[in-house]
């Protein structure tokens, strides 16, 4: 176990700067995700960390001693690739023993040890099959087991559910998160699904091209995004976006958009005040929209619009709701007991304590 | 039941591939027909020569298997053959593997250097060998023959090993090295298993270069009492032998081309590297 540190690390490919100015703490026993679309330099992100990238500068410390020039056999890391990197000659049991052997440990632990890993993973009976006669998710847990059964300081995961299908994908989620729970060890994780990220880590950081746009605990970064870029990236439905004006009226800040006018709550106002008359960016997310009649606040005229449903997307036990004011559109999540229809007129409130107000040049979020 | 019907141009290509066979397998037949003819099948006296002896026998075989010089001569090219199968093999698949794994600047041109020697006739290029090999007392050694031929070999290794460790994918060297394996560790234990069935073709073909190599193993054998196969057969050829006791040979020959192509071949299944990703 231990803790990984970045310290102003830049990595460069020829003259391509993939990594720019990347700093980040982990800490021992931490669970933290690192994600983002593809091609932000994620992947290249853990292999620095495993030794396998070189580092162009700034300095990588693994248990706050400088690693940059560590090699990958003396990080004591492991590291189940996307690809899972199975030995495809060796049998499951002679895979997952494979690092043991190399370490030198005595035979009889070798087997100890190797039992351990199969029954942590659910992979009784499998000893003897090649890689080839299993499942992808048995390959999965085969690459998970000999990661764990070399007890690594850090495990390092490359996006390791992305290759199985929709369902196992969740069992596996699940299983990573009762591994985590009874191991306690540190575990970088790649991946570019954010619900994945959301739904597994302590800790999330938001990487888009090759920087770290936010660092945080799921909750606060879903609650509260520094920027456009994490807003956006964060949360399924995605938060609506729109071009709109801070004013003022009556010595209140509101923000105008799509025709509405709507009253900036009072502990964003003083914040919100070198803004105005400027053009900014407001997001909400669809489900802190309501619609009238089941609204969870107060409805009144600076916090409501009336709007016209265009698509009505039933989801069970919400409705997502595409709606248009002013040839503008957004979506909302709305409770299917307001039974709303397409081109009917409703009321929507919006829930502006949940709201967001982001500078359009620097793309920060105004009331973080 | 219904059998489908076979359109024209279907038949016609059959006709074409029967065609082709028998092209393909009319020489064997002669030479196996020889090999196993009695002499009045071959000295006719004008006659023409039966498509089936009229009395097949195995005698020249026997013949063959009896005679020292025979046998001594197909012992040493086996011997020769696997001799340079190894060698070519230990040099090649490290350098191919290193050619791989480690692009750099300038690989192609390397790359053709390694097979200029092939790019002059043999006959050209045997006179410099022989020189060197003069020089090195390799002459009349079974070794200098099968270093001569894995000389020829190593860059047609090289090439075909290059193409199998490019079908491996880089990844299982990284897992292997951050699980704590050394480079070479790696290479033996995970990459080299892995790369074994595409390494068998590449040994089937020196194999066979050097079971039927003429030029060079006649240049450094010739004035010595080792004789490979081809040479021997080369030093009967001038005095007039029997077609059919030639034919016999030729029937030798070629066996243990066969043989080891079926042995070889084990290690030559698809999906050796199934598995190991995805
Ligand atoms: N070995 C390499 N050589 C050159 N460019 C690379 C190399 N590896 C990755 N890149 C580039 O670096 C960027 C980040 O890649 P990567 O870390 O794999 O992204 P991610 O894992 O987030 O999808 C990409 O633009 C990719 O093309
Ligand atoms: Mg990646």
């Amino acid at each position: 176990m231990a803790t990984v540190k970045f310290e102003q690390v830049f990595k460069r490919f020829g003259r391509n700067l993939v990594i720019k100015n990347l700093n980040l703490i982990i800490k021992d026993g931490e669970f933290v995700t690192l994600v983002g679309p593809s091609g932000c330099g994620k992947t290249t992100t853990l292999r620095m960390v495993a030794g396998l990238e070189d580092i162009t500068s700034g300095k990588l410390y693994i248990d706050d001693i400088i690693a940059n020039d560590v090699p990958p056999q003396k990080r004591g890391l492991a590291m189940v690739f996307q690809s899972y990197a199975l030995f495809p000659h060796m049998t499951v049991a002679e895979n997952i023993g494979f690092g043991l052997k190399i370490k030198k440990y005595r035979k009889d632990e070798i087997i100890k040890k190797i039992k351990w890993a199969i029954e942590l993973l659910n992979l009784d009976g499998l000893e003897e099959r090649l890689p080839r006669e299993l499942s992808g998710g048995q390959r999965q847990r085969v690459a998970l087991a000999r990661a764990l059964v070399l007890e690594p300081k850090v495990l390092l995961l490359d996006e390791p559910l992305s290759n199985l299908d929709a369902k196992l994908r969740l069992k596996m989620r699940a299983e990573l998160k009762r591994i985590h729970r009874k191991l306690r060890s540190t575990v970088i994780y790649v991946t570019h699904d954010q619900v994945e990220a959301m739904s597994l880590s302590d800790k999330v950081a938001i990487m888009n091209e090759g920087s770290i746009f936010q660092v945080g605990r799921p909750t606060d970064v879903y609650n509260l995004p520094e920027n456009l870029f994490v807003a956006g990236f964060i949360g399924s439905p995605t938060m609506n976006f729109f071009d709109a004006k801070i004013i003022k009226k009556d010595e209140k800040l509101f923000i105008e958009f799509a025709g509405a006018k709507l009253l900036i709550p009072k502990r964003y106002q003083k914040k919100c005040a070198n803004y105005l008359n400027k053009d900014v960016i407001f997001g909400i997310r669809p489900e802190n929209i309501y619609e009238k009649r089941f609204s969870k606040i107060k409805s009144v005229k600076e916090n409501t619009m009336d709007v016209i449903v265009d698509v009505v997307e039933p989801l069970g036990d919400r409705d997502m709701v595409e709606v248009t004011k002013e040839g503008i559109e957004f979506s909302c999540l709305l409770e299917p007991e307001a039974k709303v229809k397409p081109d009917e007129l409703i009321k929507v409130v919006f829930d502006l304590s949940k709201s967001h107000i982001f500078d359009k040049d620097t793309k920060k979020n105004i009331i973080y | 039941m219904k059998l489908k019907r076979i359109n024209t141009s279907e038949i016609i290509w059959l006709i074409g591939i029967i065609i082709m066979i028998l092209i393909i397998l009319f020489p064997i037949f002669v030479m196996f027909k020889y090999s196993i003819s009695d002499r009045a099948s071959v000295v006719t006296g004008g006659k023409p020569i039966p498509l089936w002896p009229y009395h097949p026998t195995i005698e020249q075989f026997k013949t063959l298997v009896t005679t020292d010089r025979f046998i001594s001569a197909a012992l040493c090219s086996i011997e020769v053959a696997l001799t340079s199968v190894i060698i070519s093999l230990i040099i090649g698949t490290p350098a191919a593997y290193a050619l791989v794994r480690y692009r750099f600047p300038g690989i192609m041109v390397l790359a053709t250097l390694l097979i200029s020697v092939r790019l002059f006739p043999d006959i050209v290029s045997v006179v410099p060998v022989v020189e060197i090999f003069i020089k090195l007392r390799l002459i009349n050694t079974k070794i200098g023959v099968a270093l001569a031929h894995s000389l020829l070999s190593i860059p047609y290794v090289i090439f075909i090993a290059m193409g199998v460790f490019e079908t491996i994918p880089k990844d299982l060297d990284e897992q292997a090295q951050i699980m704590g394996a050394s480079k070479l560790y790696s290479f033996v234990r995970v990459i080299l298993p892995v790369a074994l069935p595409g390494l068998a073709a590449a040994a089937i073909y020196v194999f066979l270069l050097s079971w039927d190599e003429f030029i060079f193993a006649y240049f450094i054998l010739a004035f010595g009492n080792l004789s490979t196969l081809p040479v021997m057969l080369q030093k009967i050829l001038s005095w007039t032998p029997q077609h059919n006791l030639l034919a016999a040979i030729s029937v030798m020959l070629s066996i243990p081309v066969i043989i080891f192509t079926f042995i070889v071949q084990k290690y030559m299944r698809a999906g050796a590297t199934a598995g190991a990703v995805k």
